[in-house]
């Protein structure tokens, strides 16, 4: 059996497992309400809560695109281990405080703590549209760079029997399928079998990597053969990029809507901690992998250019397969790992996109059925638009992507970190800090210039953003004030 | 757009509530440890940059340049203490109204 053969029923049999769960989810379901379709009625537990957790944060951006930029960057690219794991440090600020409004208030969306904290108070309703715009644009980008990753995956595993076009569009269609058949629920249940495969493979991957090259001193060895540079220790620039790298990733992504909305969806607060305790090693179990990975084929592919660059791991897998009928199932198991990494993170990603569209963007009712079937028409035009665009821009490297996004988002960080903690945050400042922030990363996009002096320029947005908010909190005349967990005085 | 109105128990003529039961107590020591370690993972990431390191050339330590090394011992470090964070971390399910009935 030839290794196209081994993909193709090995993606079959994987889809299949995935339309089973999707029905079974639609039978668990208990009502039509957007609570029960976005976050499963909130009913999860620990097992199914970290594997979501896991599966949706680990995402075609960490197998395809960190691979990408260890191989651009060189051994400097450890920071991604860092960065991944400040997110679940970050989380310690939001989630102890977060949760228990939510749970009273009843929030689905990231919307509604917007539109709790800031109510009744002039501002609050631009505040709730730019915050949502926000994240309806980090949610857009994100589906795109899954669709493309996908692609690129498919394509380079099946030696281009099935082409980059059909494979964003078969994979699209099959995560539209599941996610507005169970919703929710059959995200998390995907997840949580996506999140299996995910170790499983990266783990069969790294062990191979290691017996391949003969230990880690080789595998260095072998690379600064290759690129003597790639050990030397970063300058004074790289370093400051590695802080502020860490800075945007770690803020950004505590306010991805599908991680907010996991902290609503969790069964109990004790469920929720135990599962972001386990969070916290994943870093080392998926990130650093991956990016050995990276590092492994800058000895073994050269010359390959930065949008090339996100091919390497399909491209090792392609090499690995190569070796025997053994390695093409090994490669396989990742295959599918990386694929399942990919789509568990789209289905997320399009369900917190129907969600934050039909709620906060259009103003449909949470507690209205309708408003779910309004948010399942959303997400299918949101996919098919940009599934067309994966096809359509396929030389866009990842990690650029990815940036933009969390140069945006970050913008949107003091409305929940500071909201939060601070009683005197006011909406009226937080709109025009907000607005400055944005304003400066798109000047930035604009005249090309995303970096100063190696900071990220999301990051002195969000600077400049905090002072204008705080300073302008402090100055507005006192008003109501948010006494934390549910108390206004 | 077309938001929503605001929220019941938000509104103006319901805004004081009660804070009894909102943070059920946490023993002193678990938050201070808590604290405690947060502030560890802190410093960690501050040592896992080499911001430190003279200009010599990297030796080896398990295999890879030390100061990656040194970034992956942090790190490893740093989702430990963070694991122990949160199982100290209280998040309460529950939080009572004005008639100390929980929700």
């Amino acid at each position: 059996m030839t290794r196209e053969w081994l993909g193709a029923v090995g993606v079959v049999a994987y889809l299949a497992l995935l339309i089973g769960i999707a029905v079974a989810a639609r039978r668990a379901r208990q009502n039509e309400s957007p609570a029960d379709h976005f976050l499963a009625g909130r009913g999860l537990g620990v097992f199914v809560l970290f594997l979501t957790l896991y599966a949706t944060t680990y995402s075609g951006n960490t197998l395809l695109g960190y691979p990408g930029e260890a191989y651009r960057q060189g051994f400097s690219w450890v920071m991604a281990t860092g960065f991944m794991l400040s997110i679940i440090v970050v989380f310690h600020a939001l989630a102890p405080k977060l949760r228990p409004i939510a749970v009273r208030e009843g929030f689905v969306t990231p919307g509604d703590w917007v539109r709790f904290r800031f109510s009744g108070e002039s501002g609050s309703r631009q505040l709730l549209f730019g915050v949502s715009l926000l994240m309806a644009f980090a949610l857009a980008s994100f589906l795109f760079s899954q669709l493309k990753a996908m692609g690129e995956l498919a394509e380079q595993f099946s030696g281009g029997v099935i082409s980059y076009e059909w494979s964003v569009a078969l994979l699209a269609g099959m995560v539209l399928f599941y996610e507005t058949v169970g919703g929710m629920r059959a995200v998390a249940w995907t997840d949580a079998l996506q999140g299996v495969l995910m170790l499983v493979g990266l783990a069969a991957l790294l062990q191979w990597l290691l017996a391949e090259s003969g230990g880690l001193g080789a595998l260095t060895s072998q690379i600064l053969e290759v690129r003597p540079g790639a050990a030397d220790l970063p300058d004074a620039g790289e370093q400051i990029n590695w802080f502020s790298t860490i800075a945007l990733m770690g803020l950004a992504s505590v306010v991805y809507p599908q991680a907010i909305q996991r902290i609503y969806a969790a069964r109990s607060g004790r469920v929720l901690r135990r599962s972001l305790a386990l969070m916290s090693f994943m870093p080392l179990a998926t990130t650093l992998v991956v990016t050995l990975v990276g590092l492994a084929a800058i000895a073994r592919f050269q010359g390959l250019g930065d949008v090339e660059a996100d091919r390497v791991m399909p491209l090792l897998l392609g090499e690995w397969a190569r070796q025997g009928l053994g390695f093409s199932i090994a490669a396989m198991v990742v295959f599918l790992g990386a694929l399942a990494a990919i789509m568990s993170t789209a289905d997320s990603v399009l369900l917190s996109l129907g969600s934050v569209a039909a709620e906060d963007l259009f103003g449909r009712s949470h507690r209205e059925a309708d408003t779910t079937r309004f948010g399942k028409r959303i997400a299918a035009a949101l996919i098919v638009g940009m599934a067309l665009l994966a096809i359509g821009a396929r030389d866009v490297t990842l990690w650029g992507v990815i940036e933009l996004k969390m140069e945006l988002l970050i913008q949107s960080v003091p409305v929940f970190l500071i909201a939060i903690h601070w009683s005197r945050f006011r909406a009226q400042p937080a709109l025009l800090g907000l607005a400055f922030g944005v304003g400066i990363v798109l000047a930035g996009v604009a005249w090309d210039s995303q970096r100063v002096s190696g900071v990220h320029i999301g990051v002195i947005g969000l600077a400049a953003n905090v002072a204008i908010a705080c300073v302008g909190s402090l100055f507005r005349v006192p008003g109501r004030r948010f006494r934390g967990a549910t108390q206004f005085e | 757009m077309n938001p929503q109105p605001p929220r019941s128990g938000v509104d103006a003529g319901n805004e004081k509530r009660s804070e009894a039961g909102a943070h059920p107590e946490q023993p002193r020591w678990a938050r201070r440890l808590r604290h405690l370690l947060l502030c560890l993972i802190g410093l960690l990431y501050a040592a896992s940059i080499p911001w430190y390191r003279g200009d010599a050339p990297p030796s080896r330590i398990f295999g890879l340049p030390d100061w990656v090394a040194v970034a992956v011992l942090c790190y490893a470090a740093a989702a430990i203490l963070n694991s122990a964070a949160w199982l100290l971390t209280d998040i309460p399910d529950s939080i009572e109204d004005d008639e100390g009935h929980g929700r």
